[in-house]
Formats: structure tokens, C-alpha cells, sequence
């Protein structure tokens, strides 16, 4: 098999739309605001990996910049632009008819990204959150590459800690798989709900390297997905869930107890632009 | 799509890959299985194993639309030199930080590698043994390991 498919845009954090088997027929890139019919195929210089914690993620993409150098999105098989609409498609009209989709197309358009996160988080759907969560990654990245704080990410991760203490998991509908994979549906759906839970976990990691040296750092949340994937050893939705009760919810507890956050998030509001910083 | 019946001594084997051929491993490349299922370095990185899928549908993905889809059969490889590694071996060895020939620092990424394995049905076909054989020598050896 042509691996080359991990290094596509369908497996860039830009693109909230799709994760695996999991998500539309077609993706969405926000970088370069187009429909991604052939998301496999395509990518470009800006790519990250979301399959992987960050630091790999980051090797990956200096790899991958010795390819394809150019900041436009390409066809991997030749390098070439994607030209007619056999590829991409500029306007985001089809997806729009997707509830994820028409959150997902005005990212970065008309409010602020977080709001489209926000806009996200209430819809709480098994896609909406691979959404969040992925396009989360990127924003916080971006905040911090910008001269940021980690905190830009501090109400994602206190959304997150809410769901996890709940124990808030979405199950996915038939709808939200693009292909079949593994060798059973109810194989697929449990690493689907597995893939879910991690993509949480590595956003807290995210967030941990993020605030590394910073004062009120939660760098002690970096280790999370990987402490999370030495101890459960497989991919388990239930092994996973069990972890979270156990282990997970402990670390954010003491990283991130509700007295800090009203605090950090008070001292935010005299402070704004320790926030965002042109995300 | 595949099933938990898939045997070795009967069933064939699905690789999506160019139309113009199957890629040439390289056998003295580095032996880690998670580099290898994880695709690490990137396009251009060298390997000692093609992958492959019992899945068609899978296969028919990874060829993408300007592809072609090549059969192998594992029971005919031992002729080759060829090692089979199947998916019931590597989901043994991606456990934990991995066993054997995929020990790796990092439990996460054994992870990720044994999700793929299983989504996508994967097994190896494994060249380090022809590590000293001609270019043309192993160029005809994956054409039969895997043909059209």
C-alpha cells in the first residue's frame, strides 16, 4: 500500500472534516478555504500530521517540507496543482449542508476561531467533536507560533475536562463513516470511539508542551496520551475509559482544578491579548 | 471487506500502489515494523517491507484513483526468500512499547501503528533478507511477490 496517504490532507489537522475512516466524503482545509474532493491525493508545505503527538507531528512536517516545499496545495502524485474541480473545489457550498461542515467553512471568516469552536462544542456530535478538537490543535498551535500563550487553549481544555469527568462520549451514527476498515463494524466503531477519546488526550498533551517554561504552566499534562497508551496497551474504547476514571481525570484535576481556571480565565479578561494573539 | 477467515495457505493478498509498478523495498533499511506502518520520514523514506491488505476496498484506497491495485499470495513467498509477517504477528508485537522487531520509545505510537494494522488488515512482506542481492535480482522478486 502507498502509505503516502498519512501525509495527505486527509490526515492534516487543518482539516476538521475528516479522521480515518471516520467523516464526510470530502474534507475542508481552512488554511487554503477549499473542498477537498480528493483529500488523499492532495496536500501541502503546512501539513500536520494528526495522527501524532505533537513533537512527531512537528518532525514529520520537516520531513515533509523537503518534498513538497511550496506553500499551495498539490496533487502528491505529481506535484502539479490540483487545476479543474476533479480535485478540490473553491466553494464551500456542498458542505454546507452539513451542520459540522457549515461551522467548519466559516472558521476563521467572519467571527473568531475560537467561536467556531465554540460553535462546535455545542453540537455535540461524535463529528463535531473530531472537529473541535482537530481544528483545536491547529489553533492553539497557531496562537503560540504567533507569540501566544498556551492559555489560548485554556477553555478547550476546561470543555474537555467537563466531558471527560462526565464521561461524555459520543457514538457515532452509519453516516459519519467514509469507508469500511477493520474486520468487523463493531471493530470499527469501538477504534473509532477509541480514536475520539485519544484525540482528547493528545489535545491536553498539546497543551502541556505548550505551556512548557510558562508561568501557570500545565506542563505536567504533556505526558497524558502517551502514560494513557503505556498503561491501557491496545486500542480499547472501554480499557480507555476505565483509564480516564482512574488515572486521566486525576492529572487534569490537579493541573487544572476549577479555582485556577476561574482564575487564569480572570486574569485573561484584563488581558485579552495573552489569549489569542491573531489565530 | 475482510474477515478473521483470512488464512495464509489459500488467501491472496491486496497492495494499492502506482500503475507503473509496485515500490522496490530497500532490505537494509531500518527494521522497525511502527516506522514502517507509520510511514516516519516521509515520502521518499526507504523500507525493508511492502505492505499489503486483505481488503480490497482498503487497497483500492491506498492505490487512489491513479493506481492499480496487485495481488500477492503469502503461501508462494517462502519460494522468493520473502517473509510473511502476518497481521496476527504484528498485532502480537504492537503491544505496549512493542515487542521484537517493533520496540519503539514511544507506547502512543505502537498504538497508533496497531490501529492501522487492524483497520486496515495489514500484513508485511518482509525483504531483509535479500540484502545482498542485485537491484534487477529484487526488482523481479516483487514483481512476483506481488503482480498485477
Amino acid at each position: 500500500m502507498r502509505p503516502q496517504i498519512l501525509a495527505s490532507c486527509a490526515n492534516c489537522w487543518f482539516n476538521g472534516l475528516q479522521y480515518g475512516s471516520i467523516g464526510l466524503s470530502v474534507g475542508y482545509c481552512t488554511e487554503h478555504k477549499l473542498v477537498l474532493r480528493r483529500s488523499e491525493d492532495l496536500t501541502c508545505r503546512r501539513h500536520m500530521r494528526k495522527d501524532f503527538l505533537l513533537h512527531s507531528a512537528r518532525v514529520f512536517q520537516l520531513h515533509h517540507q523537503r518534498a513538497f516545499s511550496e506553500d499551495k496545495v498539490v496533487v502528491m502524485a505529481t506535484g502539479n496543482a490540483p487545476g479543474n474541480g476533479e480535485f478540490t473545489e473553491e466553494s464551500p457550498a456542498f458542505i454546507r449542508n452539513d451542520s459540522v461542515g457549515d461551522i467548519v467553512a466559516d472558521y476563521g471568516e467572519y467571527d473568531t476561531k475560537i467561536e467556531s469552536l465554540a460553535q462546535l462544542r455545542t453540537l455535540r456530535t461524535f463529528r463535531s467533536e473530531f472537529a473541535m478538537l482537530s481544528l483545536g490543535r491547529a489553533y492553539t498551535d497557531r496562537c503560540i507560533k504567533r507569540g501566544g500563550s498556551w492559555t489560548s487553549g485554556i477553555h478547550l481544555l476546561w470543555w474537555i475536562k467537563r466531558r471527560m469527568l462526565d464521561l461524555e462520549v459520543y457514538e457515532p451514527t452509519p453516516s459519519d463513516f467514509r469507508y469500511s476498515a477493520a474486520g468487523s463494524l463493531q471493530r470499527q466503531v469501538d477504534l473509532a470511539e477509541w480514536s475520539l477519546l485519544m484525540l482528547r488526550l493528545t489535545f491536553i498533551s498539546d497543551l502541556g508542551v505548550h505551556s512548557q517554561g510558562a508561568a501557570d504552566s500545565v506542563e505536567s499534562l504533556q505526558e497524558v496520551a502517551e502514560q494513557a497508551a503505556l498503561e491501557t496497551e491496545i486500542p480499547n474504547k472501554r480499557k480507555l475509559l476505565s483509564w480516564i476514571k482512574r488515572k486521566g481525570n486525576s492529572f487534569l484535576e490537579d493541573a487544572m482544578p476549577e479555582s485556577r481556571y476561574r482564575a487564569i480565565t480572570a486574569k485573561l479578561l484584563k488581558e485579552p491579548s495573552q489569549t489569542q494573539q491573531g489565530a | 471487506m475482510a474477515s478473521s477467515s483470512w488464512k495464509a495457505n489459500k488467501d491472496q493478498l491486496f497492495r494499492g500502489d502506482a500503475e507503473s509498478g509496485v515500490a522496490l523495498p530497500t532490505p537494509s533499511a531500518p527494521s522497525s515494523i511502527v516506522r514502517h506502518v507509520l510511514y516516519l520520514e516521509g515520502y521518499g523514506r526507504e523500507t525493508p517491507y511492502l505492505s499489503g491488505t486483505e481488503s480490497r476496498e482498503i487497497a483500492d484506497r491506498f492505490a487512489g484513483a491513479d493506481g492499480y491495485v496487485y495481488t500477492g499470495r503469502p503461501k508462494d513467498w517462502v519460494n522468493l526468500g520473502v517473509k510473511h509477517r502476518s497481521r496476527k504477528e504484528l498485532l502480537q508485537l504492537l503491544r505496549g512499547k512493542g515487542k521484537g522487531d517493533a520496540e519503539w520509545p514511544s507506547a502512543f505510537e505502537v498504538m497508533r501503528a496497531r490501529q492501522y494494522v487492524e483497520e486496515w488488515q495489514e500484513h508485511l512482506a518482509d525483504f531483509r533478507n535479500m540484502d545482498d542481492i542485485a537491484e534487477d535480482k529484487l526488482r523481479d522478486v516483487t514483481k512476483k511477490a506481488y503482480s498485477k
